[in-house]
């Protein structure tokens, strides 16, 4: 299976690459007063109102200055804001190391060389 | 079964439903019986498809409706109610069915039994018409009557069976005159078993004999071979002839007479239609093609049919012949060369020419010809002394060519509305981008650019109302539905009800017209139970015994409005004004106005009918029509005279994608304010504060004012500021913000489910420099 990794902190995540419709830079965010607290607010993307999340927020972590590395992940026409984007690379389904079952984000970890990936469940971002 | 076809089946289905539904109304109102036949076409070619389709249920139904249709036509039964509603209830029944399998593309397992018995027992009740044909029904059952084993077969074929030959007997003796006819279809017809229903709607029913295949084949619905149906007809062979003749894909392959021999035996006459003998049995023809073959040219027999829309037949002949190398290369042609230079022909025309070219060149250069569509062609070759025909070198599917080309012409197309949401979306960026380069032009002086940003700038307006007019749809595709409504309704009130539509070809924008089917339903419901008075009330006070409804539509401006008219006893204020003080909804001492009061019918719980009924006396009604149309950025007013009438009047944008506004500014951010709901602006002063709220006098009144900054959370307020003083009914608000930036025409994007939540906004749009801002719903601040 292909997945998109990325940084967060000095963590790595990952999501497969088939849920991510396309990596942007950061763009000005309009705020949207009264929104839910992780919804930084809405953009243009080439036309489309975009409602941006931050996945810091969601990852329950401190939010930081956006920096040239800073993107936006567009997933299911929801923008995500990480860190950095990394690389697209395969990897073998049964390298992932199931968590909890529970826990509302993290799938597993991949073990990718001396690194460990935190595979994020698409389907409750 | 493949879902285009299906796709296509469902659409199509649904539009001869209507025509039944339509038909219906129609006829009963008038009796009309030329609505009878539309009816019945619709019945006819639902069975077809369905049966085609594979869906049983469908095809059962429709035929028994279409028996019953038949009767009606014949004026064997006459159109009563128990009949208009056996009718409907199989319309209603078909209905379901075609939801169902629009649903699970299969067809469900509806208990059809109780509507087939309806339409039986109802045709059952019919009155014979003592003439014609009906001796032929006579005949038949009295044959099958006293039919015995006995009886041996004298003529060969299918009439061997001795009922049918006893049925014939028994015509003859009644002066019938018996033709066995041989029917093919057209190798291109997709519904063969169609075009034979065709006919048979032509001649009467009950003239028709015997078919074989058998009617269990045929109305199951995929047999597609030769088709031959013994009838009984008084007239001559050439009348029954005719009524085959103009059945497209129908070929008529023979017509026989059977007749009276001495002795009582029956002889079948040769075919009477006239036959063509092959133009290559002539004897001169076969000499001018073995000298061809003797000086080793090819000689080719070819076939060319021309399409039905073809303007100018001769010219596009004698591009064929131009095409294999001109008219010196014809042997033989049918009709003669000269017939066909005064056009005197059909679309077929028949020719044996000569050349040296092989079989694909000539095939190639005569369906390079358009129009024209090359059915046949053989090469004759010799084999000894002998010169003969070869076998017939086009396959079907290249004969199928014409008919395809002419379906291209079709000028609709039907397109996915998600594709045109994305169209949408892509003008109206390519808007914004236009208005970036209309910036950037200022600042760069260059004659080329500016001629160019101006072509582009015109393009892109045009392109955007293109796709505005794209997605605009008449409201005939909701409206089409109330007749039916109506009727039903007013049947079971027991109140007559003439109903009228008016401009239902005004349109709407898609995404409006979905919604506004309901509120539409409610405002004619609430008009037929509690606006339209019964019968006898009408006639006390003068009124005509029928009630009038009218519905109509018109566009004015950027909106169109809908009425719902009626001339019943009108809204009694001092009734409304009771029930509304019951209802806690006013004080005894507020004074209003009359249509203050008219207005109190659309609050939440409202109902002033004396008896719940069944149908909008629940309470429920016109407090969900106006939060619907508000919903859709509409309004809905109600007017009232009492013993005249009522009138509901909705107003809607004509689309909700394109709305004007006006651009604020609040803190930081753009907002943006319909335009619809702007009563006046003005500059902030002299505040008070009444009851812990802060209130401005404005035009006399106290108007409580709400500011922007507190309701966004900004940290600072700003003494200073402007108000915008928004509206809905009577109720005035004040919403103070920072700056007024002008007025804007702007494309409404809805927001992600997630902040749909928030009351304040109803969507968002981007501003020609790319940037996104909110739209207000200024609704959320006035409550």
């Amino acid at each position: 299976m292909k997945i998109v990794t990325f940084r967060i902190n000095s963590e790595l995540y990952a999501l497969p690459v088939d849920t991510v419709k396309s990596i942007e830079r950061m763009q000005p965010i309009r705020p949207v007063p009264m929104a839910p607290e992780n919804i930084v607010g809405i953009m243009n993307l080439r036309g489309v109102v975009m409602t941006v999340i931050d996945l810091r927020s969601m990852l329950n972590m401190l939010k930081l200055d956006y920096t040239p590395d800073t993107r936006l992940l567009v997933i299911k026409d929801v923008a995500y804001i990480v860190d950095e984007a990394l690389d697209v690379l395969e990897i073998d389904l049964h390298h992932v190391e199931m968590q909890d079952e529970d826990h509302p984000l993290v799938q597993g970890i991949i073990q990718q060389g001396d690194k460990l990936i935190v595979m994020i469940k698409s389907d409750n971002l | 079964m493949s879902k285009e076809y299906l796709s296509m089946f469902i659409d199509e289905t649904r539009e001869h439903l209507q025509a039944w539904s339509d038909g219906m109304i129609n006829m009963e109102k008038t009796g009309d019986l030329t609505a009878v036949s539309t009816i019945f076409r619709a019945a006819h070619t639902i069975k077809g498809m369905a049966m085609t389709m594979g869906y049983r249920h469908m095809g059962e139904v429709t035929h028994k409706a279409e028996n019953l249709l038949d009767d009606l036509r014949n004026n064997k039964l006459m159109i009563t109610t128990p009949v208009v509603d056996a009718l409907l209830h199989a319309l209603d029944m078909l209905e379901m069915l075609l939801d169902d399998i629009e649903g699970t593309e299969e067809e469900s397992d509806r208990n059809i039994q109780p509507i087939i018995e309806e339409l039986t027992a109802v045709r059952e009740g019919r009155t014979f018409a003592a003439t014609g044909t009906a001796a032929v029904q006579v005949a038949k059952a009295e044959v099958a009557a006293t039919i015995s084993s006995q009886d041996t077969p004298v003529i060969e074929g299918i009439s061997d069976q001795t009922l049918i030959r006893k049925i014939a007997e028994k015509a003859m003796d009644e002066d019938y005159r018996i033709y066995e006819i041989q029917i093919g279809f057209t190798p291109d017809c997709v519904m063969p078993l169609a075009r034979f229903a065709q006919w048979l709607q032509r001649i009467d029913q009950d003239s028709l004999l015997f078919t074989d295949p058998d009617s269990t084949t045929l109305d199951a619905g995929d047999y597609k071979g030769d088709i031959t149906a013994i009838i009984a007809a008084k007239e001559d062979y050439e009348v029954v002839g005719e009524t085959l003749a103009d059945i497209s894909e129908v070929i008529v392959k023979s017509i026989q007479e059977w007749t009276k021999n001495e002795g009582n035996t029956y002889v079948k006459s040769s075919n009477l239609l006239p036959q063509e003998g092959h133009i290559t049995d002539d004897e001169h023809v076969r000499k001018v093609i073995e000298q061809a073959l003797k000086q080793s040219f090819r000689v080719y027999e070819v076939g060319v049919l021309l399409a039905e829309t073809c303007q100018m037949k001769s010219a596009r002949i004698f591009m064929v012949f131009e095409a294999i190398g001109g008219q010196n290369h014809l042997l033989y042609t049918h009709p003669h060369v000269q017939q066909i230079e005064q056009e005197q022909m059909d679309r077929d025309v028949l020719f044996v020419m000569w050349s040296k070219e092989d079989l694909q060149t000539v095939q190639k250069a005569i369906q390079s010809i358009s129009e024209v569509d090359l059915v046949e062609l053989r090469e004759w070759s010799k084999e000894g002394e002998d010169t003969q025909r070869g076998p017939n070198l086009i396959q079907k599917t290249e004969r199928q060519k014409a008919t395809t080309t002419e379906k291209r012409k079709m000028s609709t197309v039907r397109v996915d509305t998600e594709k045109l949401d994305d169209l949408m979306n892509l003008v109206s960026e390519l808007a914004i981008d236009k208005t970036r380069l209309e910036r950037i032009r200022t600042e760069v002086p260059h004659s080329g650019l500016s001629e160019t940003v101006d072509h582009m700038s015109r393009l892109s307006s045009q392109l955007q109302e293109l796709i505005m007019s794209i997605r605009m749809v008449p409201v005939e595709t909701v409206f089409n539905r109330f007749p039916r409504m109506v009727r039903d309704t007013s049947q079971q009130l027991g109140k007559e009800v003439d109903f009228t539509i008016v401009g239902q070809d005004t349109e709407l924008d898609r995404t409006v017209v979905e919604e506004i089917g309901d509120p539409i339903m409610h405002m004619l419901r609430n008009s037929l139970d509690h606006g339209i008075e019964g019968v006898s009330e009408r006639r006390a006070v003068g009124k005509p015994e029928n009630g009038h409804i009218e519905l109509r539509a018109y566009a004015a401006g950027n909106h169109v409005f809908i009425e719902v008219e009626d001339d019943g006893h009108g809204i009694n204020r001092d009734k409304v004004f009771k029930k509304a003080l019951e209802k806690g909804l006013v004080s005894s001492s507020e004074h209003l106005t009359d249509h203050q009061v008219y207005q109190l019918l659309f609050a939440s719980g409202f109902s002033t009918a004396d008896a719940i009924s069944d149908l909008s006396g629940r309470g429920v009604g016109l407090d969900v029509v106006k939060s619907k149309i508000e919903s859709l950025s509409g309004k809905v007013d109600v007017f009232s005279e009492e013993g005249k009438g009522t009138k509901f009047v909705v107003r809607l944008p004509m689309t909700l994608a394109i709305m004007d506004g006006l651009m604020v500014k609040v803190g930081e951010h753009p907002y943006l304010i319909p335009i619809g709901s702007i009563t006046e602006t003005g500059v902030l002063r002299g505040t008070q504060t009444v009851n812990g709220s802060e209130v401005v006098i404005w035009r006399e009144r106290v108007v409580p004012i709400i500011r922007a900054r507190s309701i966004f959370n900004e940290s600072t307020s700003n003494e200073e500021g402007f108000v915008v003083f928004v509206n809905r009914g009577d109720k005035v608000v004040g919403i103070v913000v920072d700056e007024l930036l002008g007025q804007f025409e702007v494309v409404l994007k809805t927001l992600d489910q997630r902040l749909k939540k928030i009351p304040y906004f109803a969507g968002a749009t981007i501003l020609g420099d790319g940037e996104v801002s909110l739209i207000i719903d200024a609704n959320a601040f006035i409550d």
